[in-house]
């Protein structure tokens, strides 16, 4: 794939710019590039392998490690694949309880996205704004399921936890600002100079070019593509809810950019019909104890897909008829848009290259974060020693620490 | 055109290709090719009636061959009335021994098949030939030439390695 220059520039696997371990081999002539290698082997975790070592329920809890950004994109495909093959039907409040997370796990995505889009581009008020937004979201997720990222509300069959009627007023809340911010978002980030310069006609993927290298999701949709599964393949309860599919024509980064901050008004618009229409019910269908589930697996095999995010989540399972399946087979919607971005480096500067790896939304992988009970009760220790928090004191905590007021 | 008019259009076209032809849950269609020779031209058929966008492919052991599965997705947008709801998803599968696995590239066709193709050749070592840049793509750099594909079911990994 070289191109007229003999000038190869490495870029990754170890990067100021880019968090998780890619190289791309560039060629250059001057500033421009003129051809691009990808290489991607530095960190393959080997989990259709384990998927293989593990029962239909355990391997919930190791696929959710896919991701830690759109870990309920993995089991919700996952879980989906083995239902069909256990031939158990989900109850509607389930399938509600799994749209909600899905589509606030959207949120908090796209919320991240529009945070690092805004740091590779130069533009780090943004990424201050957008972050601070999206913690909206985790606290919604927190509240919802205990956890932040990996919610672990899939079972066989249904989800694990109810939703309860007095949730909804802050997740409610919640919604209402980070609507308010969207649509800000919205108005503003297209208009804006710096947005305008790092973004405009950089990257640019035609339709034709996303539709021959299979792109998926908002990499897809910015270039044209009609492709999203919630309206291809309605799973969970999407065939009752009323929303659009974004696409952009111009295919560039600022394409990019536009599609996923309307998806952020599309997905709260989701969240509040599933809101108000939550039906009353089972959250699980399987009538059993959870731990036979892994045996009413059938021989057979099944392919079910998933609008995460990034895209399309393909997961493929097939089972021999024990409680350990044959084979899992994953694909992230990252991989089906890597081409994309071979494709968009060619012809662009060398400087826009984080912008335009940023521009797929590649998916990272970093969660860490300290323990602290839904409750908001003692759980975290500070200096390892005895005393312990709260999520108020926390915050204070936080606060003092940075030398701001405390209130 | 709804997944049974789709699968008896297939049949009708190129039945001289395929083996079986089989409806799941809706929308789903699966074929099977007979020949993994022909499998460059029955992928110029799909793209052809615009089945084109590859989902991904799916490799697997069976124990004598290497079964591969190709997920290929039709537009909705592209279909009758324009519903995205109307999209069928075609899945090829064909079988390569696993004694001399190979099949032809399916590139040329479908250019998104790349990065996929370079994942079977890294598990499961099926060789793709015609394939631009048949490089390891998701192993390690020190994955060793002679060590087996990891998804190969010929050895049982070491006990030790085993963690349960």
């Amino acid at each position: 794939m070289s191109g007229g220059s003999d000038e190869r520039i490495p870029v990754g696997p170890q990067h100021p710019s880019l968090k998780e371990p890619a190289n791309f081999m560039l060629d250059v002539d001057g500033e421009e590039i003129t051809g691009a290698d990808l290489t991607l082997s530095y960190n393959h975790r080997g989990m259709e392998e384990a998927a293989q070592r593990k029962d239909y329920l355990q391997n919930i809890y190791l696929l959710e490690r896919i991701c830690g950004i759109c870990s309920h994109s993995h089991t919700t495909a996952y879980v989906q694949a083995v239902e069909e093959l256990m031939d158990v039907e989900v109850p509607d409040r389930a399938k509600y309880i799994r749209t909600l997370i899905g589509e606030l796990e959207r949120l908090h995505s796209h919320l991240l996205w529009l945070g690092v889009g805004g740091h590779e581009m130069g533009f780090d008020t943004l990424w201050h704004y957008a972050w601070r937004d999206r913690e909206l979201v985790l606290d919604s997720l927190e509240e919802l399921t205990g956890n932040r990222v990996h919610y672990a509300i899939n079972t066989l069959g249904g989800v694990r936890e109810d939703v309860e009627e007095d949730q909804f007023p802050m997740l409610r809340e919640n919604l209402e600002e980070v609507k308010e911010r969207a649509a800000y978002y919205a108005e503003v980030v297209p208009e804006e100079e710096t947005v305008l310069m790092r973004c405009e006609d950089v990257g640019v993927i035609s339709r034709e070019t996303a539709s021959e290298l299979c792109a998926v999701g908002p990499t897809a949709r910015a270039s044209g593509v009609p492709t999203d599964v919630r309206k291809e393949d309605p799973y969970a309860a999407y065939d009752q809810l009323d929303f659009d599919v974004i696409t952009h024509t111009d295919g560039d980064l600022l394409a990019r950019v536009i599609v996923r901050l309307e998806e952020i008004v599309e997905s709260c618009k989701i969240v509040e019909q599933v809101l108000d229409d939550m039906p009353e019910g089972d959250i699980t269908g399987a009538n059993r104890p959870t731990h036979t589930l892994s045996n009413m697996v059938e021989e057979g095999e099944a392919i079910s897909r998933y609008e995460a995010p990034r895209g399309e989540d393909l997961h493929y399972v097939k089972s021999d008829g024990t409680d350990t399946p044959e084979r899992v087979k994953v694909r992230a919607p990252t991989m089906a848009n890597w081409p994309t971005v071979v494709e968009g480096l060619k012809g662009s500067y060398i400087a826009d290259t984080p912008m335009i790896v940023a521009g797929i939304d590649p998916c990272i992988s970093c969660t860490a974060r300290i323990g602290v009970e839904v409750t908001g009760d003692a759980a975290v220790s500070i200096d390892g020693g005895d005393r312990k928090l709260s999520l108020d004191d926390l915050s204070d905590y936080a606060k003092d620490w940075y030398g701001q007021e405390v209130n | 055109m709804d997944a049974d008019e789709l699968k008896a259009q297939i049949e009708d076209d190129i039945g001289d290709l395929i083996t079986e032809t089989r409806r799941g849950r809706p929308r789903r269609i699966e074929v099977v090719l007979e020949d993994p020779d022909r499998i460059v031209e029955i992928m110029e058929y799909l793209t052809g009636e615009g089945i084109k966008h590859l989902s991904t492919i799916t490799g697997r052991d069976d124990g004598t061959d290497v079964e591969l599965l190709y997920h290929m997705l039709q537009y909705g947008e592209e279909q009758g009335d324009g519903d995205l709801g109307d999209a069928n998803m075609v899945t090829v599968r064909t079988f390569v021994p696993k004694g001399t696995p190979r099949i032809d590239s399916i590139t040329d066709v479908v250019p998104g098949a790349a990065l996929y193709e370079r994942e079977i050749i890294d598990i499961l070592g099926v060789e793709f030939e015609g394939h631009p840049n048949p490089d390891q793509l998701l192993l390690p750099d020190d994955w060793g030439e002679d060590e087996a594909p990891p998804l190969l079911k010929d050895e049982e990994p070491d006990e030790a390695e085993v963690d349960d």
